[in-house]
């Protein structure tokens, strides 16, 4: 038994040793690592206040300059700032609401997996049935009905219908995992079933999981910006990378600097974060075969 | 094969009961109740609101509202559009041929262009042909679809204008032209947008089935045609592709929410008279039934294209079809 | 100082077509690019600018105003469907005379009984009109024959016969009469109006265009162009970028950043008017979800004056105008005789508003930036239409200056039928309003008046009421002569300046797109598509659309039932 738990301690180390071995993936590693800590230390770091309108005559819609590396808004706020603010937003919206997704997910998921039978046949029929409405369209409709959200109530919905696909991943995972040897042999020592889930099942899902994880927060950063850009997402005047592109969305070609920058760094982020998944999957592909 | 189809239309049926459950749910979770909301509404008149009422029937409790929901569903009735001042599914009606268009055309244009770039890679696998497009279908992919439409319209409208800032058709002399003439306007109309979805939409297709063709590459049988002594290009093409057939099927299926979501954001920033302009303008104009009948429809949309694709799947896949 | 503004603006104006001896010729399609759909397209209802524009070319006036848009007795106002009118001695009623030769576009002639028809619909609250608050001075209108309809007034006033031709185009019995006057707003022949103007509608295509057609049998002669469309854009953009393409011929909506656009092409013009808009942030002196009880917020004066004390007005106008807009005095015009350019405005003072709202018990007990009172934040809800790229330019200088003095706003973008239906339900806190003022200042009295607010219709939509204004409007519109109504008028603005029932934010300036190839006639200031039907496109500068032919060019169609809608 010992020896079974052994080899199978951390998955995740093997796979993210792995992951460090390909160039793209510390490339990738590096740049959102970069991302993470101007959002986190975004209050350091921006030259201004996001919000504040220090002179809405004078400072008005300038291009890029030193002072203002990424230009002003229309109300005279500094782009850069806002970029900077809007990373720390959309990360946060993107990790948060991806936590309660796999929360939610990992509890459905393996809870169907482990029953099994009629349970399970059931709760991936109402999956079924999740998963055939488009997320963007839920999204819609439950946002349009609840006009000025917090950005808490944004982030719970949008953890609230992203857990559908991850929660399919799991149940096939413990279905897989459930008849494989070692959680068979952990049954035939006595193991109950709750430590057979806890300490055999669970470990063992860690790769898919985190797998799901970066591109859910992917994801949530594309959709929320996407929300933001439709006005109904992140409310002014908070600053997040799809409301600033909407700010300056009625004057694109003149105020180029209000789409490209923060358009920019969305596709950075959501690159890097792909590039990721992508070489951890390819990993933990390998290390399972 | 019958018996497949035919559980998988049952299935159909039952997620489509379950579609209109949520969004009866939301209608009625909503703050304000945005149907009694529009009973209040001075520009309604009476007519109308009596048969909101009787379609309805706000008053009565709320089972008997779920099961005169579900009837209404049942017949088509999705609603009142106060927006537009027509029912709902008429609204939707007119839209969705557009959206269908678009999206038809996009998903053609994406599995072609998304194909072609994955065979040219594992064609020329490892070199740095394969990491360049392996490069920029990343970043295609990694694009939100809303960004890269603004880009699109700026670039070929503004700085090159050799399309038209939106819309289907001449919003003016459309009524003019003669027939040649209105395709040739409609076409014109199209192509940016449908350029636009199908460039975002092929690079998940060519990542995709990169990896399938990779798959079936080191295959036995593949091996054999190699020993055979047939040339790369000839197995990837006669081998390989056949088998990563199935591959595409299922991936076909799985790209209608992708296409459906590039849709909306297409649509609103190319002012596309389809499905997702008609919800994004009903968000603004507070019209909340034609906001839950496109939910339902995009969702029925979504589940017939999967449908489609599980029964073409079932009928190319031999171990299926012969059961 | 703004009077010789004015009259430069003005002389701007007179240059426009007037290049040169006035070439003759007729024909063309004109092309309107506007931002959104009109609401309806009958005179008494229409609350759009587009729907405003597309009736003022389908439905006549029994006389129109002149160019000078003098409003005192008949002075300048031009024959329309009434080609002759006779005061009586007293001068409580006028005869007009109806054109014999006046035809709706269904053929059936127009007669003195579709006046009386038009004043009664007008005056039903049944119907609804927010204009009927402009014609209370009219008692009735008798019709003593078929082509004879006389009004008879409440009291001698300057600008009586103003009252009676210029808020009511004349509105057809035939069509109406059958169909009770509160389903006018909903029924079909709303959306497809039978008028007797230059112009008749052919079909509205919602979100493409609507589409009017010269009448070529019209009394007044057939209009010089074939036909007049209005492009439809669904936002700003699209609109201002169909106009620089050249796809459209007309914008109305110009804004300072597209004149280095325009100057820089050859075949695109710019035209200005006198100033006839103002914006203005509203507030709503009713509890919102109840209207019987005072707004929790905005029921006091001290903390109206306090809000607007904490904004830059001047800034704002800079920043969301540039030139193009002057701070606006009040809930009026500089273009009006009775308007003191002077009027004394609540000074922008922030530190004073935190003063004030400090004494009010509106303090931030809890440091977040965010003041209260008895447990309730001052926070508020303010509505914006996010077709107008100014106002919601406005709503986010406006949001944060007012962050500055400790007050949260919350921006609530909606599209324009939906702002105009939570103004007309006034379930709002505060929205960024605007009006297009008529050429009487008398125009208040429908907006910001006691009777304005009472009426389920008035459009005094935040419901001030202060009988000492009404009093000073009433008096003012009253008034014979010109020093005396000026005083009067001050004193009303005076009045309600200080009780600040709104934020006067902006005097718009219009600025007007156009191309070359169009030979306008002069834009009149308060309505510049006045004298479309006078506007054509010389031969060589026509595009196919110029060519396209009428759509029945045989003669009108007979029956009633071209009210449906044609357009497939």
């Amino acid at each position: 038994m010992n020896s079974i738990a052994h080899s199978r301690q951390s998955p995740l180390g093997q796979t993210l040793a792995r992951i460090l071995e390909r160039r793209s993936s510390r490339v990738a590693l590096g740049i959102l690592t970069a991302i993470v800590l101007v959002g986190i230390l975004a209050p350091l770091i921006a030259p201004y206040d996001p919000a504040a309108q220090p002179d809405i005559v004078a400072l008005k819609e300038l291009a890029p300059s030193w002072l203002h590396p990424f230009g002003t808004d229309p109300y005279s706020r500094d782009v850069l700032s806002r970029v900077i603010y809007g990373a720390r937003l959309s990360l946060f919206i993107g990790f948060l609401a991806t936590l309660v997704s796999l929360t939610l997910g990992v509890a459905y998921g393996a809870t169907a997996g482990y029953a099994g039978g009629l349970i399970d046949s059931i709760m991936m029929r109402i999956l079924d049935a999740f998963l055939a409405i488009p997320r963007l369209l839920l999204l819609v409709a439950i946002l349009a009905a609840w006009p000025q959200l917090s950005v808490g109530a944004l982030i719970l919905f949008l953890g609230l219908t992203g857990w559908f696909g991850v929660s399919r991943i799991v149940r096939g995972q413990v279905l897989a995992l459930k008849h494989a040897e070692f959680v068979t042999a952990a049954r035939a020592l006595g193991a109950s079933r709750r430590r057979i889930l806890w300490r055999h099942l669970l470990p063992n899902l860690v790769s898919p999981i985190v797998v799901a994880a970066t591109i859910g927060v992917a994801h949530v950063i594309v959709l929320e910006a996407g929300l933001s850009y439709l006005g109904i997402g992140v409310p002014q005047p908070e600053a997040s990378w799809g409301n600033i592109i909407r700010d300056g969305s009625d004057q694109v070609a003149t105020l180029w600097w209000m789409s490209l920058f923060p358009g920019l760094m969305m596709v950075l982020t959501v690159m890097t974060l792909n590039v990721l998944a992508e070489s951890m999957r390819g990993a933990y592909d390998r290390s399972s075969t | 094969m019958i018996r497949y189809v035919a559980e998988r239309l049952a299935q159909a049926a039952v997620i489509v009961a379950f579609v209109a459950a949520i969004s009866f749910a939301l209608i009625h979770l909503a703050p304000g109740d945005p149907f009694s909301a529009a009973i209040d509404n001075p520009s309604i008149n009476d007519a109308i609101r009596d048969r909101l009422r009787a379609q309805y029937g706000f008053d009565r409790p709320l089972p008997e509202q779920f099961a005169r929901y579900i009837g209404q569903l049942s017949r088509g009735e999705l609603g009142w559009s106060f927006s537009h001042d027509r029912p709902v599914r008429d609204v939707l009606a007119d839209a969705l041929p557009n959206t269908l268009l678009l999206m038809s055309v996009a998903l053609v244009g994406s599995f072609t262009l998304g194909i072609l770039i994955a065979l040219v890679q594992v064609a020329r696998r490892g070199s740095a042909t394969d990491h360049v497009l392996g490069g920029i279908s990343l970043f295609f992919l990694s694009m939100p679809d809303f960004w890269f439409a603004i880009l699109a319209l700026l670039a070929f409208t503004y700085w090159l204008p050799i399309f038209p800032v939106g819309g289907a058709v001449d919003p003016v002399m459309h009524e003019y032209m003669s027939i040649g003439g209105r395709i040739f306007d409609r076409l014109r109309h199209l192509l940016l947008p449908a350029l636009t979805l199908t460039l975002l939409a092929s690079a998940s297709v060519a990542r995709y089935q990169r990896a399938a063709l990779l798959d079936v590459l080191p295959a036995d049988y593949i091996r054999t045609a190699r020993l055979k002594g047939l040339t790369e290009k000839a197995i990837l093409r006669r081998h390989a592709l056949r088998n990563a057939t199935l591959p595409i099927i299922t991936m076909i299926g799985l790209s209608f929410p992708a296409l459906l979501t590039g849709a909306v954001f297409i649509e609103r920033v190319f002012a596309w008279p389809g499905m997702g302009y008609a919800v994004v303008n009903a968000i603004a104009a507070r019209d909340y039934p034609l906001v839950v009948g496109a939910v339902i429809i995009g969702s029925i949309m979504v589940m017939v294209g999967s449908l489609l694709a599980d029964i073409l799947y079932a009928w190319a896949d031999p171990r299926i079809r012969d059961e | 100082m703004a009077a010789l503004r004015v009259a430069a603006l003005l002389a701007l104006v007179a240059c426009v077509g007037t290049e040169g001896p006035p070439p003759k010729g007729s024909g063309g399609t004109l092309v309107i690019s506007t931002v959104g759909d009109p609401d309806i397209l009958i005179p008494p209802l229409t609350s759009t600018v587009q729907g405003t524009q597309i009736t003022d070319l389908v439905f006549d006036r029994l006389a129109e105003i002149g160019d000078s848009l003098n409003i005192v007795g008949d002075v300048g106002f031009t024959p329309r469907l009434s080609n002759q009118w006779t005061w009586r001695r007293d001068s409580l009623s006028i005869a007009f005379h109806i054109d014999e030769r006046a035809r709706w576009h269904d053929g059936q002639p127009v007669q003195a009984k579709d006046v009386r028809f038009t004043f009664l619909s007008y005056k039903d609250t049944a119907l609804g009109s927010p204009f009927a608050a402009l014609i209370t001075n009219i008692d009735s209108v008798t019709t003593p024959d078929s082509s004879t309809a006389v009004f008879w007034f409440r009291s001698r006033t300057p600008q009586q016969f103003y009252d009676a031709v210029y808020p009511m185009p004349i509105m057809p019995e035939h069509i109406w009469r059958d169909i009770p006057r509160s389903s006018w707003r909903a029924s079909e022949r709303a959306k497809a109006p039978v008028g007797s103007g230059r112009f008749r509608f052919v079909r509205w295509t919602p979100r493409q265009s609507v589409e009017l057609e010269a009448d070529p049998l019209n009394y007044q002669g057939a209009p010089k162009l074939t036909r007049a469309i209005w492009s439809l854009a669904p936002d700003f953009n699209t609109a201002v970028t169909r106009f620089l393409s050249g796809e459209t011929d007309f914008f109305e909506g110009l804004r300072s950043e597209h004149v280095p656009e325009v100057a820089r092409v050859s075949h695109l013009r710019i035209a200005k008017t006198r100033g006839s808009d103002y914006t203005f942030a509203q507030f709503n002196f009713r509890d919102p979800s109840n209207r019987t009880r005072p707004h929790s917020i905005f029921g006091d004066r001290e903390l109206r004056r306090a809000l607007t004390m904490a904004l830059d007005r001047n800034a704002i106008v800079r920043n969301v105008f540039d030139t193009f807009a002057l701070p606006a005095l009040g809930p009026t015009v500089r273009a009006y005789q009775t308007t003191d350019p002077n009027l004394p405005q609540i000074p922008f003072n922030l530190e004073r508003a935190r003063l004030i709202l400090d004494s009010l018990e509106w303090r931030d007990a809890d440091g977040d930036g965010v003041r209260e009172k008895n447990g309730r934040p001052l926070q508020f809800r303010l509505a914006v239409p996010g077709s107008s790229r100014a106002r919601t330019g406005m709503a986010v200088l406006l949001q944060e200056q007012w962050r500055q003095a400790g007050v949260k706003v919350d921006v609530e973008q909606m599209d324009f039928p939906a702002f105009v239906n939570l103004t007309r339900t006034r379930a709002f806190d505060v929205v960024i309003g605007g009006w297009h003022t008529h050429p009487s200042p008398g125009g208040v009295r429908q907006t910001w008046s006691s009777m304005g607010s009472r009426s389920p219709t008035g459009s005094n939509y935040g419901a001030y009421e202060n009988p000492v204004f009404d009093a000073y409007v009433d008096s003012a519109l009253a008034s014979h002569d010109l020093p005396t109504r000026r005083a009067l008028f001050t004193r009303a603005y005076e009045i309600i300046i200080q009780d600040a029932p709104a934020i006067w934010l902006a005097e718009l300036i219009p600025t007007m797109g156009y191309h070359s190839r169009l030979q306008l006639a002069p834009l009149r200031p308060d309505a510049w598509w006045a004298h479309i039907p006078e506007w054509w496109i010389p031969e060589d500068r026509r595009l196919p659309r110029d060519n396209a032919p009428l759509s029945t060019p045989s003669s009108t169609p007979s029956s009633a039932d071209s009210a449906g809608r044609k357009a497939p």
